[in-house]
């Protein structure tokens, strides 16, 4: 029956994904859920995942300290090397959960090197990164006055405008806009609230954003370490902004739904109090778990499933508002998100395009490869229209709203995944294949002495990269290119590069 | 070797496999040489350049009269730019001077020669509207103003409630017919997936500019055809799951489209024409580059898109619309010379789109926040340059074209007069101009003027 030149190691890898060790998590199921909780799946997680159980599961990557994110090296001031580690730590880092929700809240709350100088990058990253888990309110804080972020919406030097000027709109449109409320109001399911016209209910008008950009005035860099404090610091990327009081509109400012904030207050009142305002508004619990649910699970949520979420968003059991942990935890283990883990089949409309960052990461993940800090991924990725850490805009690399060609649902992914680029990670899965890739090492002996056999071959595949769901159709049409392949070697790419270039592999369900 | 194009055919006629999608494929074969008889005056083409973040229109073109410059400077302070800077002009009606910014000499020249054209104050409206009524609030404006995302969608879609839809493949539905045997779409985006080229049938094709046309790894031996055949037939299985049909038909298009272009491109000799090495640069050589062979590709309507970033100018204006502005100008002086080199600078017209404008009155960073109404500029032999077309707003805080106090001019001329002025150049029948822009009723007229 089985093959006879099996190596050990794909015996072994074979024989934990067959293992029944947990009588609640199959193989398939523990797969899938590490396609939505980590970068994908690897034999050892599956395992490992199946043994302890999903909860069990959770509160070991909660716990789990957070990948090194490293510096740019001085004197070089580029990207590269974080580029490169993020593959290191996406492929082999332990804090998988950690690293997949911060990479979530980093397309919310967008900087960018397109704007950025590379050194105010690293301490962003490290900033979303120890957030991760922790609470929505004390992420809108952080954020607010990390300096990347006062420097890439223009909050730093921000100063009370003189006669004839207006305060800067840029911090205050986009936080309401993108990373918290939304532009129109929102029923406690996400879905938009209208008028009696049918139209949608703005959330807020030009008036607010106007009143946010003074409220949040008066804020320069940290000075640097030894430096005389000014009114307007020199960049210091590594400390939170501080308040210049000279600088602050101390005017009153009515903001969001007739709350007013006082005349007379300082930097640090007005900004704080803006901040609670914008954090209470109800439209945040939807709004940022709709996109949260996107990211991780599925890009067409039903409102039930965004109700569900968000209400845990609004207490999280304890009383607590905005408890990113129980937030995660209430997405991942939602009767939606598992309700199509195999032997059940997902629903018509469910799952998301894997984006550039999850695709590469999840590919080398389940085949077994292993990537080298001196690697060329960054630039395959950034082809496919993800240039890591420098989206187009604060818009990020693709909208929650993008639609696909029939208008109804939603597909944010394939904002960026055009015709061409579709080609291109074709292109990219052959050069992986034919050891084209500098820095990523792909061991294919186990593929190989499977060759022989197609259907060994195939069921190994579909458990590392389909949930063990694999179509038949799909099998078949792989054994049609294997069998005119001459070499166990060419058998085996031939089986890779079609499974994994494949649509049922790119979107992952 | 052998091409990813004879693998298609491959597929097409061999194997007795059903390759359904592929049989639109519709190689150019003897019924596409007669396409080599049409002549240059049966072509036309459009070109969007989107300039995504909010162009201030306000430094673009500003109006030279003592009263209006006066205004512009006093309002402007520190963004106001030195008339001596300016690069001066005459409108041809009336005779108003106006001057562009340094770094738009091209667009002065162009100007100056009768092919280039500023169509002033144009938006995003639902109906005409004034001050009064806007501030009033009890009338039907397009939703989120002043949102990137809406109104770089809404330039877009030309309506402010999206049926995923753009107007360019609303026209594009529209004069299909006229490319009629050809098969590639009648719409390229250099520049990614753009709604503007989303039809109701038109479904755009897209280039990624320096990247291979064919896929990678196939050299003709029959384990590369039968792997070539295996995953076009992945891409036809129904899976019965919206967005694996999705990923599978964009990559058939991508299969399809770029197989055919490929070899209306193969054997076409290299542009005179120098381009920069710019992005911009770089997108409009390969519109060029596919104009060149549009008598291989059998097309005589071709629209366009391509964009160009970074002008959400909060802070420090006067560098980043300088710099911005110097590469556009550039790349745009190139891609002209280039339809004169290839004789068809009668036949594509180069427009301009963004956001939305910026507030004339600056901000305490030296930049400029998010408005509304814009100049934007149409480039071409065909059209009726040297003119300002639509309605020059007041430069005046609180003025009758202010939206609020800080200089957000609320539009004189709509964009779908603007996009209706386009599209029936290109040939699209007044008849089917609602279906195009459903809301071009609303306005008195139909077309700005300034195309032939």
């Amino acid at each position: 029956m089985r093959p006879i030149r099996l190596t050990v190691l794909t015996v072994c890898a074979l024989a934990a994904l067959r293992a029944q060790n947990s009588p609640t998590v199959t193989p398939g199921a523990a797969a899938r859920f590490l396609d939505q909780a980590a970068w994908g799946a690897t034999p050892a997680d599956i395992a490992h995942l199946q043994q302890v159980g999903f909860d069990a599961w959770l509160n070991e990557q909660f716990a789990m300290p957070p990948s090194a994110i490293p510096d740019v090296p001085d004197p070089i001031k580029s990207l590269n090397s974080v580029r490169q580690q993020f593959f290191v730590n996406a492929v082999s880092g332990r804090d998988q959960l950690r690293q997949r929700v911060a990479f979530a809240l980093g397309e919310i709350w967008v900087v960018s090197n397109v704007k950025l100088k590379s050194p105010a990058i690293p301490p962003y990253l490290r900033l979303l990164s120890d957030r991760a888990f922790g609470n929505y309110f004390d992420l809108m804080n952080a954020v607010t006055l990390s300096p990347a972020m006062g420097h890439y919406l223009d909050m730093v030097n921000n100063d009370k405008p003189a006669d004839g000027q207006e305060a800067n709109e840029n911090y205050a449109r986009e936080l309401n806009q993108l990373f918290t409320i939304g532009t129109v109001l929102l029923n406690p399911d996400g879905t938009v609230q209208t008028d009696g016209s049918g139209r949608p209910v703005p959330a807020y008008d030009q008036s607010v954003v106007q009143a946010f950009a003074r409220a949040f005035t008066g804020w320069t860099y940290a000075p640097l370490p030894g430096a005389q404090p000014r009114r307007h610091n020199p960049p210091n990327w590594d400390a939170p902004m501080v308040a210049v009081e000279a600088n602050h509109d101390e005017n009153a400012k009515a903001l969001l739904n007739g709350q007013t904030l006082p005349a007379g207050q300082t930097a640090e009142q007005d900004l704080h109090q803006a901040l609670e305002i914008v954090f209470q508004h109800p439209n945040v619990g939807p709004f940022v778990c709709q996109q949260l649910i996107q990211h991780l699970v599925t890009s067409n949520p039903s409102p039930a499933y965004v109700q569900r979420v968000a209400a845990v968003f609004a207490n999280n059991g304890s009383g607590v508002r905005g408890d990113l942990k129980a937030v995660i935890r209430a997405i991942l283990l939602d009767q939606e998100a598992r309700s199509g883990d195999p032997p059940a089949v997902p629903a018509a409309n469910e799952g998301h395009l894997r984006e550039p960052a999850f695709y590469v990461p999840a590919l080398l993940r389940g085949l077994g490869a292993s990537v080298a800090v001196d690697n060329t991924l960054p630039q395959f990725i950034a082809k496919q229209g993800q240039t890591l850490y420098a989206p187009p805009s604060v818009f990020s690399y693709f909208s929650p709203g993008y639609r696909i060609a029939d208008g109804k649902l939603l597909g944010p992914e394939f904002q960026i995944q055009s015709p061409s680029v579709s080609m291109l990670r074709a292109d990219m899965v052959n050069a992986l294949v034919n050891g084209g890739i500098k820095g990523v090492t792909f061991d294919q002996t186990p593929f190989t002495s499977l060759a022989a056999m197609p259907d060994s071959l195939l069921d190994y595949l579909s458990a590392l990269l389909f949930h063990g769901q694999m179509p038949d159709d799909m099998r078949a049409t792989i054994k049609t290119a294997m069998a005119a392949a001459p070499t166990g070697a060419m058998k085996a790419r031939a089986a890779i590069y079609l499974a994994a270039s494949s649509s049922q592999y790119q979107v992952e369900r | 070797m052998i091409s990813r194009r004879q693998i298609l055919q491959l597929a097409c006629c061999g194997g007795g496999l059903a390759f359904g999608p592929f049989g639109r494929l519709g190689f150019r074969t003897f019924g596409a040489m007669s396409a080599f008889a049409q002549t240059t005056a049966d072509y036309r083409a459009l070109v969007c350049v989107f300039l995504f973040g909010g162009n201030d229109g306000n430094n673009l073109i500003v109006p030279m009269d003592t009263a209006s410059y006066d205004a512009y400077q006093q309002i402007r302070g520190s963004l106001a730019l030195a008339s001596s800077s300016l690069l001066p002009v005459t409108a041809k009606t009336g005779g108003r001077g106006f001057g562009f910014h340094s770094k738009l000499a091209n667009v002065q020249k162009l100007f100056g020669s009768g092919q280039a054209a500023v169509v002033a104050n144009v938006g995003t409206l639902v109906k005409p509207l004034t001050r009064n009524e806007y501030l009033g609030g009890n009338t039907t404006v397009p939703s989120n103003l002043f949102s990137h995302s809406d109104q770089q969608l809404q330039w877009q879609a030309s309506i402010s409630a999206q049926n995923g839809t753009g107007w360019g493949g609303r026209v594009a539905d529209k004069v299909a017919w006229m490319n009629a045997p050809a098969t590639f779409p009648t719409f390229l985006s250099v520049a990614g997936n753009a709604m503007l080229g989303q039809g109701g049938d038109t479904q755009p094709a897209t280039v990624s500019p320096g990247q291979p046309l064919n896929l990678t790894g196939f050299h003709g031996t029959p384990a590369d055809n039968a792997r070539m055949l295996a995953l076009q037939q992945l891409l036809t299985l129904d899976t019965g799951a919206a967005l694996v049909q999705q990923a599978s038909g964009t990559m058939q298009r991508g299969l399809t489209d770029s197989a055919t272009l490929e070899k209306a491109l193969d054997g076409a000799p290299a542009l005179a024409t120098a381009f920069p090495t710019t992005s911009i640069g770089a997108q409009l050589q390969q519109i060029a580059q596919v104009i060149q062979v549009r008598n291989e590709l059998g097309m005589r309507r071709q629209i366009f898109f391509c964009s160009l970033g970074g002008f959400d100018t909060h802070t420090a204006q006067l560098n980043s619309q300088d710099s911005l502005f110097a590469q556009l100008d550039a790349a745009m002086g190139a891609f002209v010379s280039a339809t004169q080199e290839l004789g068809v600078e009668q036949s594509v017209t180069l427009f301009t789109e963004s956001d939305f404008c910026r507030t004339l009155q600056p901000n305490t960073n030296g930049g400029t926040d998010h408005a509304w109404g814009s100049h934007h500029v149409v480039v071409g032999g065909a059209v009726k340059g040297g003119d300002v077309y639509g309605t020059f707003p007041q430069l005046a805080l609180g003025g009758p074209d202010d939206a609020g106090s800080a200089g957000r001019w609320i539009p004189t001329t709509a964009l779908d007069q603007y996009g209706a002025t386009l599209a029936s150049w290109f040939g699209v029948a007044t008849a089917d101009l609602a279906y195009v822009f459903p809301n071009l009723a609303n306005f008195p007229a139909s077309n700005v003027g300034f195309l032939g």
